[in-house]
């Protein structure tokens, strides 16, 4: 274990994933994203809907082929298109916990068989053992061991979401992608979840990117935090720091409209609301991509496209022409 | 207890279904009330029985499954439950409008947007084709939909997800109805879209002086709109109040749950989150005591056994009432209303030496 060093984790370099949808129309779903991810950190990635998070999170585990750009993991690049030896190698590494508990969990298996589905597939383990192993997990997640033999759909949507995390970490990987994990779940449920995950971070040293679209809660729970738009980053710095004090515009008409459980400031507070929508990813103009809806538009948006700047005395990038 | 201006007044609705596993008693003695002008938010997790509430005012419950077994909504003092199809038409639509959380189910996907507007108008308002196709576009400018007249001849599929609610919001309002009932209106939408569609309905209530009911399980909307909110909990109304007594001076354990449950924006009080353990309990033999008993860091003896009554709490200047169905507020429980602030603090009440 050489990582002790200033090596990251997980390092994404100018990552592009375009989906072709037929008739020359191309779907800019991630452009040229770069983000490194320190051993231990856990990174919160927020943006809209189809801002590219999610296919960002599938791309960097090999679930997407890659269109450009490079995934290093402990500093070895990982292959472009994977094939199933490269699943088989690294499946142990990196696994991923899905949004939806419904629909991510196989009906016609039993939780046992769901759970110890990784186990048997990438490591040689006798059934005996894996039985074991999964009575273990179980109760690491805060489930019965007896649960094992009954269907996904015997269970709570909490309860379904702490099945998909004892799959995703039986495997002991260090690096987990968290998409969405709680967004389905009520409130008082998804405190138990975070709570959760925030033990098993602790105790396995793991180390998260957690996407998700509740900004309160990624402040929350995350190091760092990465805000995402129509594909491409738009401001990346320390979670708490860009949550008070954003600096790129659309991070700011994001945080500014998302309602706080506080009704005097709620009162206090002008609203932010911008006009229009996210635009189509189909075929992405030149210029910086919120140029249409940005508050504080310049005549070099609608042209240049804005690169990720650091900031001076500020742990911050951010991609917008005002910084530059 | 009652204010003057009352506009609806709910009390003890009880509904249940019958389903292959028994009875399911959803709505369990559920009281509330709107003013006029005002916003009025319902919150509560999925199976409280807060969209079975409103639904059942506006009888869009099937019978038989489902059936009002007690209670009465007064609508102006006009009894609206228990009212044939027909009659309900006047009802509904007409004096109480109402949108849905998810607008690509709940338009159809056969119609254009602009028939679909001009339905209720022929329908409730008499007018003729035309002028309903008329009335449709100006309802679409109304709601800030951009070239409204191209846009009324295009199909749901063709309309993004904000554009929908935004149309949604048109047929509600088409027949300029008392109370707009908003059902999740924003769940489904992005926060900056949640933004535009939160600052319309303000917007519209300015304008109109209509009374909201918010049904939303995001503590963020209540406050960012509600003046008065009913938290529901396993069928009942556990605590309601004005929007300031429900954030400020919360008094049942459920609604001090939920707060600790989630993360606080105030950088000067980080703390950790506190998850309310367990599930709700189920209704189809709902317990007989306190829902929220099981799972509440306070219960009693009595909790166990016996239903809460709803206790009203002094309020302050709002005038509006606040009150709280939890055994630790009645007039015989152990503890004073000053030391109640106990459960505030996180404290765990002494119960051993209590009881």
């Amino acid at each position: 274990m050489k990582t002790h060093g200033p090596t990251p984790l997980v390092e994404v370099r100018g990552l592009t994933r375009y989906f072709d949808v037929g008739r020359g129309r191309r779907v800019h779903a991630v452009d040229n994203v770069s983000l490194s991810v320190a051993e231990r950190e856990i990174v919160g990635l927020v943006g809209e809907s189809g801002s590219g998070k999610s296919t960002f999170g599938k791309t960097l585990l090999g679930l997407h082929d890659k269109t450009a750009g490079e995934v290093l993991f402990r500093g070895e690049v990982l292959p472009a298109k994977y094939r199933a030896a490269d699943y088989q190698r690294l499946a142990g590494n990196m696994q991923m916990i899905f949004q939806d508990p419904y629909s991510s969990l196989n009906p016609r298996m039993t939780v046992g068989e769901i759970v110890a589905e990784g186990l048997r597939l990438h490591t040689g383990v006798s059934n005996a053992m894996a039985r074991e192993r999964v009575a273990e997990w179980l109760g690491r997640v805060g489930l019965q061991p007896d649960h094992m033999s009954r269907y996904p759909h015997e269970f709570s949507g909490g309860q379904r979401q702490r099945i998909g995390i004892a799959r995703a970490l039986i495997l002991e990987p260090d690096f987990v992608v968290c998409d969405e994990p709680i967004s389905a779940l009520d409130v008082s449920v998804q405190a138990q979840v975070i709570n959760l995950l925030g033990e098993l971070k602790e105790s396995m040293g793991l180390t998260l990117l957690f996407i998700a679209h509740d900004l309160s809660m990624v402040r929350y729970v995350s190091d760092r935090m990465a805000v995402m738009y129509l594909g491409s980053l738009v401001e990346v710095g320390r979670a708490d720091e860009l949550y008070f004090d954003p600096k790129h515009p659309y991070t700011e008409v994001l945080i500014g409209s998302n309602p706080e459980p506080d009704p005097e400031l709620e009162r206090s507070r002008p609203s932010t609301a911008i006009q229009g929508e996210i635009p189509s990813p189909v075929n992405v103009p030149a210029g910086c991509r919120f140029a249409n809806r940005c508050p504080k538009v310049m005549e070099v948006c609608k042209s240049v496209t804005p690169q990720l700047i650091k900031l001076k005395d500020l742990d911050r990038e951010v991609a917008c022409h005002l910084y530059e | 207890m009652t204010q003057a201006a009352e506009l609806l007044t709910v009390e003890n609705l009880n509904v249940e279904f019958d389903t292959y596993g028994g009875v399911v008693q959803a709505v369990r003695g559920v009281d509330f009330s709107v003013a006029a002008g005002e916003t009025l938010a319902i919150v509560g997790e999925s199976g409280c029985g807060k969209s079975v509430t409103v639904q059942s005012m506006m009888g869009l419950i099937p019978m038989p499954p489902g059936r009002i077994t007690q209670g009465s909504a007064r609508l102006r003092g006009q009894e609206i439950l228990g009212r044939s199809r027909l009659q309900g038409r006047e009802i509904r639509g007409a004096q109480i409008g109402m949108i849905f959380q998810d607008p690509m189910t709940a338009l159809n996907p056969t119609m254009t947007i602009g028939d679909q507007i001009a339905e209720p108008l022929q329908v409730h308002r008499g007018l003729s084709r035309a002028e309903a196709a008329r009335e449709a576009i100006r309802l679409l400018e109304v709601t800030r939909i951009p070239e409204a007249a191209t846009r009324a001849k295009q199909y749901p599929f063709e309309f993004s997800g904000g554009m929908l609610q935004r149309a949604m919001i048109a047929m509600a309002i088409a027949c300029k109805p008392e109370i707009l009932i908003a059902d999740e209106p924003t769940t489904a939408l992005d926060v900056t879209i949640q933004a535009q569609i939160l600052d319309l309905l303000q917007e519209l209530q300015r304008e109109t002086g209509m009374a909201i009911i918010l049904i939303t399980h995001d503590l963020g909307v209540v406050a960012r709109m509600a003046n008065s909110v009913a938290v529901m909990y396993a069928g009942k109304v556990v605590e309601r109040g004005s929007v300031d007594d429900i954030f400020y001076r919360s008094a049942h354990p459920y609604t001090l749950g939920l707060k600790a449950a989630m993360p606080s924006n105030d950088p000067t009080r980080e703390q950790s989150l506190q998850p309310i353990e367990g599930s709700p309990p189920d209704l189809f033999s709902p317990p007989p005591g306190c829902g929220y008993a099981p799972r509440c860091p306070h219960a009693m003896k009595v909790c166990q056994q016996q239903q809460p009554l709803e206790t009203a709490l002094s309020s302050a200047e709002t005038g509006r009432p606040h009150g709280s169905r939890c055994w630790l507020h009645d007039a015989d429980s152990p503890f004073k209303p000053a030391e109640l602030h106990f459960i505030e603090s996180g404290g765990e009440a002494e119960k051993g030496a209590i009881l």
